[in-house]
C-alpha cells in the first residue's frame, strides 16, 4: 500500500485498519491450532548411540566404573563355572600335610590318579 | 504485511526452524504472533467465522508443514508467507461460491443500518469490518486486499481470476458502499477529525 496519507475518510479508516493489531484468538481456537501443530511437528532428534550410552553409564562411575563391574562379572562367572568354593580358596598351595596324610593311609595306590 | 509481533529475541523464521527441530514451545510462540491476524483477514475476506477459523487452520498446518524447510533465502518471512496462504486460501473460497456477474452487481442502497445500530460498543474497527461484511464477496475482497493488504491490482486480479479493469471496478464500488454502510456514523467515527 502506499504510504500517502490518505484524504479519503474511507481511505484513512481502512489505513487504520490495516495498522491496527488484531485481537487475540478465542482460546478454544488457540488451543486448536496449538493441538494441531504438536500433532504434525517431529520428535526432537535423539541423541547418538555412543551419548546415550555414556549417559547411561554416568550414575555408576562413568567408563572405568562400567569395566570394573564388568570385570568383576566376569570373574565371578569364572569362578562360579570352575566350581571353586570359598573353602579351596584357603588351601595351601603346597600342601604337605595333606600328601603325608595320603601316604600315611590304607588307600591303594592303585586308585590314584 | 505490517505485522508488529510481540516483544520477543527470536524472529518468526528463527521460532518456525526451532519449531521443525522439534521444538514443541516455538509453536505456542508462533500462533500467538501469526494466527490473529490471519484469522482477522480470514474473517474480513470471507465475513463467516467458521469458514474463516477454517481456511486460518489449514494454512497454520501448511506452514507447520514447511518449517522443516524453511530457510531464510526462501524470500519471505513467515508472516508475509502465512498471509498470502490465507489470501489465496480464502479467494479460492470465495471463487468456489455461486457467483454474481459483476455487471449484476448493484450500487448498494442506501446502507442497512441494522448491522451498525446493533453494534453498542463499536468502535471504528468493528464498524469497518461490520461493513465489510455487507459487501458482495468480491467487492469486499478487492477492497481487503488493495487496502488493507495492499496488494497491487494485478495481484488481485489474479486471486479473483478477474480482469484488473473489474478489480479497480470493484475496488471503487466497494468503497463507496462502504462510504455509504458508514455515512450514519461519521462524527462517532471521527470521519472529519
Amino acid at each position: 500500500m502506499s504510504d500517502r496519507t490518505p484524504t479519503d475518510p474511507i481511505e484513512a479508516l481502512l489505513a487504520q485498519a490495516a495498522k491496527a493489531p488484531a485481537p487475540p484468538l478465542p482460546p478454544a481456537f488457540a488451543a486448536r491450532l496449538l493441538q494441531e501443530a504438536r500433532a504434525v511437528q517431529a520428535p526432537p532428534p535423539r541423541a547418538g548411540l555412543v551419548m546415550r550410552l555414556w549417559g547411561w553409564m554416568q550414575p555408576v562411575g562413568g567408563l572405568p566404573g562400567v569395566a570394573g563391574m564388568g570385570l568383576a562379572a566376569l570373574t565371578g562367572l569364572w569362578l562360579g563355572l570352575a566350581g571353586i568354593t570359598p573353602a579351596d580358596a584357603f588351601v595351601p598351595l603346597n600342601n604337605d600335610s595333606a600328601l603325608i596324610d595320603l601316604l600315611a593311609s590304607d588307600t591303594p595306590w592303585e586308585i590314584l590318579p | 504485511m505490517r505485522d508488529t509481533a510481540p516483544a520477543s529475541a527470536e524472529s518468526d523464521a528463527t521460532l518456525l526452524r526451532r519449531f521443525g527441530a522439534g521444538d514443541a514451545a516455538a509453536a505456542a510462540l508462533l500462533i500467538d504472533r501469526l494466527a490473529p491476524r490471519a484469522l482477522r483477514l480470514a474473517q474480513r475476506l470471507l465475513a463467516n467465522r467458521a469458514e474463516a477459523e477454517d481456511i486460518t487452520q489449514e494454512a497454520m498446518l501448511r506452514l507447520w508443514q514447511i518449517a522443516p524447510d524453511w530457510r531464510e533465502d526462501m524470500g519471505a518471512q513467515p508472516s508475509t508467507w502465512l498471509h498470502r496462504v490465507v489470501a489465496n486460501l480464502a479467494t479460492d473460497r470465495l471463487r468456489r461460491r455461486p457467483q454474481v456477474a459483476l455487471d449484476d452487481v448493484d450500487e448498494p442502497p442506501d446502507p442497512a443500518p441494522a448491522p451498525l445500530e446493533a453494534m453498542i460498543t463499536a468502535d471504528r474497527m468493528q464498524a469497518l469490518d461490520a461493513a465489510l461484511a455487507t459487501l458482495p464477496e468480491r467487492q469486499r475482497a478487492a477492497v481487503v486486499l488493495r487496502h488493507i493488504e495492499g496488494m497491487t491490482n494485478p495481484d488481485i486480479a489474479a486471486r479473483l481470476g478477474v480482469g484488473v479493469e473489474a478489480v479497480e471496478s470493484l475496488t471503487a464500488r466497494g468503497k463507496r458502499a462502504l462510504t455509504a454502510a458508514l455515512a450514519g456514523r461519521r462524527d462517532e467515527l471521527g470521519f472529519d477529525r
